[in-house]
């Protein structure tokens, strides 16, 4: 287990102690985990990378979480984004959903949460993945 | 006279500014009427003086002290109508201006007719009545003195003096009393005029006013929202990497038995439970900050009760509260918002659990009074020190360990947008009772 990764994962978030927490807790659970601060880094790594899961913060400097999620949208369908938001309302709620976010969870979260929500969108992609094909 | 009433008139107005409370026949009769009051009696006191002073005939010099006796007691009369039934001031003042007349025209009889110099309190009093009443009672007055000067002269042995001297007194009587009328009717008109422009501009002022308030409160309270909508930000994002890694620590914890490993366990929790209490207050944060505009629909307050009632009936039982419910069932159907009037009930009833720790019982009531529609929400705990009333709505005002101080501030705010008042009543260890009032005609919130 500890040679194939669960998935590879993509952290994007402003706040540095947030992304270390989320970094740590996913890589003992045995998650390939990268990190970037924005959304534009988050793009960067994107473009030379693939990742089956990406947990994202909603605001941002230069991008925010939102526009993250339409873009990674438009290039890869299949990747699931979770929303992990300090300052969550019904509107980015809203429009995340329409944007076709994983789940959309209010800071602080809890281990127990954020793990079952991440098995679970990986049990969905592959879902999704068997009836595409 | 006129300048010497003018002059009264603002002296005893000035008076009424500064001591309405003082004589108690200042504070119900009005300043004209004060000074009307004083000024005949200084006209009349003077003539019985001068009474006194003047010689009399002497088949009238007997009848000279149940004169003065008939006098006071008739001025005493008066001024115990005027102190008992100030609002029939006119009718009294016009009434005894014929008495007054009367009284004038026996002066005259007695100190020998047309010789005699009081005529000229005909004068006086034609002048002051038609200041005070205007042109038409000065007419009459001055008519009335005519006839009453006429019958003085046929009364009294004839002078000397040609008829001509008399009807030139006559006219002057009306000449006065319309020329004076006419001015004071104008002068009236004036401050009337002068006095409803007042009344406007104090309106408008006060409505200027409270629209100024009203800004001024909801800016506060807009920067306050924003305030905490950074705070929460803030705070939340460390707390969710507090929280995660106490529970990793947990983990690690777990899997390392040893003898320090339980007291580890112990700290681990508790700051475990801060986090948990924290995320709470901040919860409440972002609520204020994001507090939405109400959607007004035509709802049942006494239903949205109901079933909030229902929703906390556990939680009571649990902190050994009863619940009373005292609603009007006669309430009429409001336009409101119900999730946010829920809400702004909910804080009320929360504020008053925790007022209550060790039990109580809960009222919460409707009625319809006034057009408004009221909700009350009454505990049985401390209550709150008068001192403190104005201040429980206050934005993070609280006496409570783990109190945010914006429970309050969102109902409050909430009643606001629904242009009603929330208001608090209570006596310091009988509990406390918040009134929610609703105007019902007023459907729209503030735009």
């Amino acid at each position: 287990m500890k040679d194939e990764p669960r998935a590879n994962l993509l952290i994007v978030d402003d706040n540095r102690g947030h992304r270390q927490a989320l970094a740590k807790l996913f890589s003992k659970e045995g998650y390939k985990v990268a990190l970037a601060t924005n959304g534009e880094e988050a793009l960067d790594i994107l473009s030379k990378d693939s990742f089956e899961l990406i947990i994202t913060d909603l605001r941002m400097p230069r991008k925010g979480g939102l526009q993250l999620l339409k873009e990674i949208k438009a290039l890869s369908p299949q990747t699931m984004v979770i929303i992990v938001t300090a300052y969550g309302d019904y509107i980015s709620y809203h429009e995340a959903m329409r944007g076709g976010v994983f789940e959309y969870l209010n800071k602080p979260i809890k281990r127990n949460e954020i793990l079952a929500v991440a098995e679970k969108a990986l049990i969905w992609r592959k879902a999704i993945g068997n009836n595409l094909e | 006279v006129y300048i010497l009433t003018q002059t009264r008139v603002k002296e005893v107005r000035k008076g009424m500014e500064f001591d309405s409370h003082g004589f108690s026949i200042k504070g119900r009769l009005t300043p004209d009427e004060v000074t009307f009051a004083v000024l005949r009696t200084l006209a009349l006191a003077g003539g019985v003086v001068a009474l006194f002073l003047v010689p009399l005939r002497p088949e009238h010099r007997e009848h000279l002290f149940p004169l003065i006796a008939a006098f006071i007691g008739y001025k005493g009369l008066l001024y115990l109508s005027l102190y008992l039934k100030p609002e029939k001031a006119r009718r009294l003042f016009l009434l005894t201006l014929s008495f007054d007349l009367a009284f004038v025209f026996v002066l005259i009889w007695f100190t020998g007719g047309f010789e005699s110099h009081f005529y000229l309190l005909f004068y006086l009093l034609i002048a002051l009545n038609a200041y005070h009443f205007g042109a038409r009672v000065g007419l009459t007055a001055a008519s009335a003195s005519g006839i009453l000067y006429l019958f003085a002269y046929f009364l009294a042995p004839q002078s000397a003096l040609h008829w001509t001297h008399l009807a030139a007194r006559i006219a002057l009587f009306g000449l006065l009393g319309v020329s004076l009328g006419f001015m004071a009717d104008r002068e009236r008109k004036a401050k009337d005029e002068a006095e409803r422009l007042n009344r406007e501009l104090e309106e408008a002022l006060n409505r200027l006013r409270e629209a100024q308030q009203r800004l001024i409160h909801s800016e506060r309270m807009a920067t306050i929202g924003k305030m905490s909508a950074k705070v929460a930000h803030e705070v939340r994002n460390p707390l969710s990497s507090i929280s995660l890694n106490a529970e990793m620590l947990e983990d690690i914890i777990r899997a390392c038995p040893g003898p320090f490993m339980a007291e580890a366990a112990e700290i681990l929790a508790s700051i475990k439970t801060e986090v948990e209490a924290l995320g709470g207050v901040t919860e409440e944060y972002l609520r204020f900050a994001r507090l939405p505009r109400p959607k007004p629909e035509d709802d049942s307050v006494n239903e949205m009760l109901e079933e909030l009632l229902d929703f906390i009936k556990g939680e009571a039982s649990q902190r050994q509260i009863s619940i009373t419910r005292t609603f009007s069932p006669d309430l009429p159907p409001l336009r409101f918002d119900r999730a946010l009037l829920r809400q702004a009930v909910l804080n009320l009833i929360k504020n008053a659990f925790e007022a209550m720790p060790s039990g109580g019982e809960l009222v919460v009531g409707t009625c319809y009074r006034d057009g408004q529609v009221q909700v009350t929400v009454t505990d049985t705990g401390a209550g709150i020190e008068e001192g403190f009333l104005g201040r429980v709505f206050d934005p993070f005002y609280t006496t409570k360990d783990h109190g945010t101080g914006l429970g309050l501030t969102i109902a409050r705010q909430i009643i606001h947008d629904h242009r009603g008042t929330l208001t608090c009543q209570s006596v310091p260890g009988q509990g406390a009772t918040f009134i929610i009032s609703i105007p019902k005609g007023e459907a729209q919130p503030y735009a």
